[in-house]
């Protein structure tokens, strides 16, 4: 979704700067032994979101594998459900491993798009217990996770922003300008969690009540942001002062100005998978590609250049310190946030995006 | 040359008589024919077939929908006052760019002087920028602390900020601008096309300069205009990127409509039914001025 791909397609400073972290832990590539269930040949196609997001998973990930395998991997974008539908009808698939958000993986389900993955596999390379169990699914396994936070600036508010998203909405306690993301996801959620329900209680989302409590908040807002990359430019020049943004931009506006500040506080993760077409040609090696991928090695040197959740949670004990408040998987942080259920809007999106588009449309 | 324009005068002005065709004419159809096989397979491969495949989408085809499913969905009130909307946005910056970009190319086509190659120099680099890179200048210049919100607070004419973007106000300053240039390159032709002597001959035979502009110059640069019109009606009907930055939220668009139709709900038929809508208006906005002046005019050298 354009939405999602800009939202991941991380400015690159961030990317290298942490980048450069990551690659002091470089495992010792070729000939290690253990993979000659990944051996094999020829190349496959992987379908992901494009920018610094891609070309972090190249180095880490996919190079290494080559090197390791002899199998080939090249990369395109974007993931996009209906083009995936058209592929498979018309029978010429062109992606074997598809980097597909939590509710387009709902939607590939219901149309008969996947195949289930190969968890013996991915489980003889990596053990089973370094997996995040939420994120082990018959078709898909966690790729990342990224979060919308709540976000201030902090030339007005110093460490003591808001804290929940009733605060953010507390135009007398904070006064400022606000802005949301142009989706009813995650503005749904925000607008029932600023209305006092409690994260863990979101689902099943009444839609007439969500619109109430988007109704409630409408007035607050001064702008709604279509794409992630106008964080950039709404942070660095004070146009607003609380945001419900992407973390990546966040931390990315953090670290280079010291002038936004965020918590993990009910900050709203959405899940990526790993999915494998139904007919993809490549399949097979797209399973030892996921099997490669799941290894503690590279999820390490991942999460620590971008700020995303990532499926093998045995990595955080071996992050500095500084670096643990950064990382929205850091179980600390984790706890505090709470997750987009895909399910649910898989099955609601047909009622709710025309009513989104009407709403908004009248503001 | 021009003893061949005055013979196919000749032969237009007389289409009751037939002629006979000669060896010469008949190979020169021929060599037409020949020559116009590459453009005409490319049109049926490039532009047809997408048609006829969008079409066949649109009335169900390739999914599980009844073949009216789509077209039905439409009729739902927020397509409707989208498409009411986004009609809107398209008349007011064609008009607008109608009224801005007419005295520029005037400008450009009747002065000979260093303004002229300046005026060249400052429309072909706004045309070459990308929409997304001008788009975004926009909000800079515009935006709470922008260029023209600082200078007034500085200047002490206003101490609040205008409202200049992320509203309607600035959508309808970023589409204007790149739309802009569109309309005067199709004007300049036409302008160009037109013959001074006419004037002067207005002007000798007494006529004011204003009625030589009124009942002279804009009928012969109306082709020019119209066909500018729907150059620039076109585009902003089918707007994207640039409504959706600078409206903030609060100018959705059709084409919005149509990009979630396919990323969010994955509902090919109903997109393919909004685009054909989008296709039929325009289409039928063809026909319309087909109506009042004539599609061949748009290609015809200037109202000469």
């Amino acid at each position: 979704m354009k939405h999602g791909t800009s939202r991941r397609q991380v400015l690159g400073g961030m990317g290298a700067a942490a980048f450069a972290i990551g690659t002091g832990m470089r495992m010792a590539p070729a000939g290690a032994a253990g993979f000659d269930a990944l051996k094999g040949d020829g190349s496959i196609v992987v379908c992901t979101w494009g920018g610094g997001y891609s070309d972090s998973m190249k180095k880490i990930w996919f190079e290494p594998f080559r090197e390791t395998t002899g199998i080939d991997v090249s990369t395109t974008s974007i993931p996009d459900m209906a083009k995936l539908e058209v592929m498979e009808k018309v029978g010429n698939v062109e992606w074997d491993l598809v980097d597909t958000e939590g509710v387009q993986m709902q939607i590939a389900m219901q149309k008969d798009l996947l195949q289930p993955l190969d968890y013996d596999l991915i489980f003889s390379i990596v053990p089973k217990e370094q997996i995040d169990p939420k994120v082990i699914t018959k078709y898909g396994i966690g790729s990342v996770a990224f979060s919308t936070v709540i976000a201030w600036n902090s030339d007005l508010f110093g460490a003591d922003g808001p804290q929940t998203w009733a605060e953010w909405f507390d135009t007398t306690r904070f006064k400022g300008r606000r802005a949301l993301y142009a989706q009813p996801r995650p503005s749904f959620e925000i607008a029932l969690m600023a209305a006092g329900v409690p994260k863990d209680k979101v689902y099943p989302i009444n839609i007439d009540d969500a619109f109430k409590a988007l109704d409630a908040i409408r007035d607050k807002i001064d702008l709604w942001v279509e794409k992630t990359s106008q964080w950039a430019v709404l942070m660095q020049n004070g146009e607003v002062d609380l945001m419900g943004s992407s973390l990546a931009r966040t931390l990315d506006e953090k670290r280079r100005t010291g002038k936004i500040d965020f918590t993990f506080n009910q900050s709203i993760v959405e899940q990526s998978y790993w999915t494998i077409p139904k007919s993809a040609p490549g399949a097979k090696s797209a399973q030892k590609l996921i099997a490669w991928m799941m290894r503690s090695e590279g999820m390490l040197q991942y999460a620590s250049a971008l700020p995303f959740n990532v499926a093998n949670t045995s990595i955080y004990g071996n992050i500095p310190a500084e670096m643990q408040r950064q990382l929205p998987g850091y179980p600390e942080n984790a706890a505090k946030n709470m997750h987009i259920d895909e399910a649910w809007w898989a099955q609601n999106t047909a009622a709710v995006q025309p009513r989104w588009l009407e709403w908004m449309s009248k503001a | 040359m021009a003893e061949l324009e005055v013979t196919e005068h000749i032969s237009r002005a007389s289409p009751g008589v037939r002629t006979k065709t000669t060896a010469w004419e008949r190979q020169r159809n021929r060599l037409t024919l020949w020559l116009l096989s590459a453009p005409l397979a490319a049109m049926a491969v490039l532009f047809v077939a997408p048609i006829l495949v969008l079409v066949w989408m649109s009335l169900g085809g390739g999914s599980q929908g009844a073949p009216f499913d789509g077209y039905r969905a439409l009729l739902q009130p927020v397509y409707l006052r989208l498409l009411g909307f986004t009609l809107q946005l398209a008349v007011v910056c064609t008009v607008i760019c109608a009224v801005l970009a007419y005295p520029i190319a005037y400008l450009m086509v009747n002065i000979r002087s260093r303004i002229n190659l300046w005026l060249s120099v400052a429309l072909f680099i706004s045309l070459w920028l990308s929409f997304l890179a001008r788009t975004f200048s926009w909000i800079i210049i515009l935006q709470r602390r922008g260029v023209v919100n600082n200078f007034l607070v500085a200047t002490g004419i206003t101490d609040q900020p205008f409202e200049l973007v992320y509203n309607k106000i600035g959508v309808y300053v970023g589409m204007i601008h790149i739309l802009l240039p569109f309309m005067v390159i199709t004007l300049i032709p036409a302008m160009k096309a037109i013959d001074p002597a006419y004037m002067r001959a207005g002007l000798s035979l007494g006529a004011s300069p204003a009625q030589v502009f009124r009942q002279i110059y804009l009928p012969l640069s109306l082709p020019g205009l119209v066909a500018g019109s729907m150059l620039v009606f076109t585009l902003a009907f089918g707007f994207f990127i640039t409504p959706a930055i600078l409206g903030g939220g609060r100018a959705p668009t059709i084409v919005l409509a149509i990009r979630d139709q396919i990323q969010q709900l994955g509902n090919l038929q109903l997109a393919a039914s909004t685009s054909m809508v989008l296709l039929v208006i325009c289409l039928a906005l063809l026909l319309a001025y087909d109506r009042v002046s004539g599609v061949d005019k748009l290609y015809d050298r200037g109202g000469r």
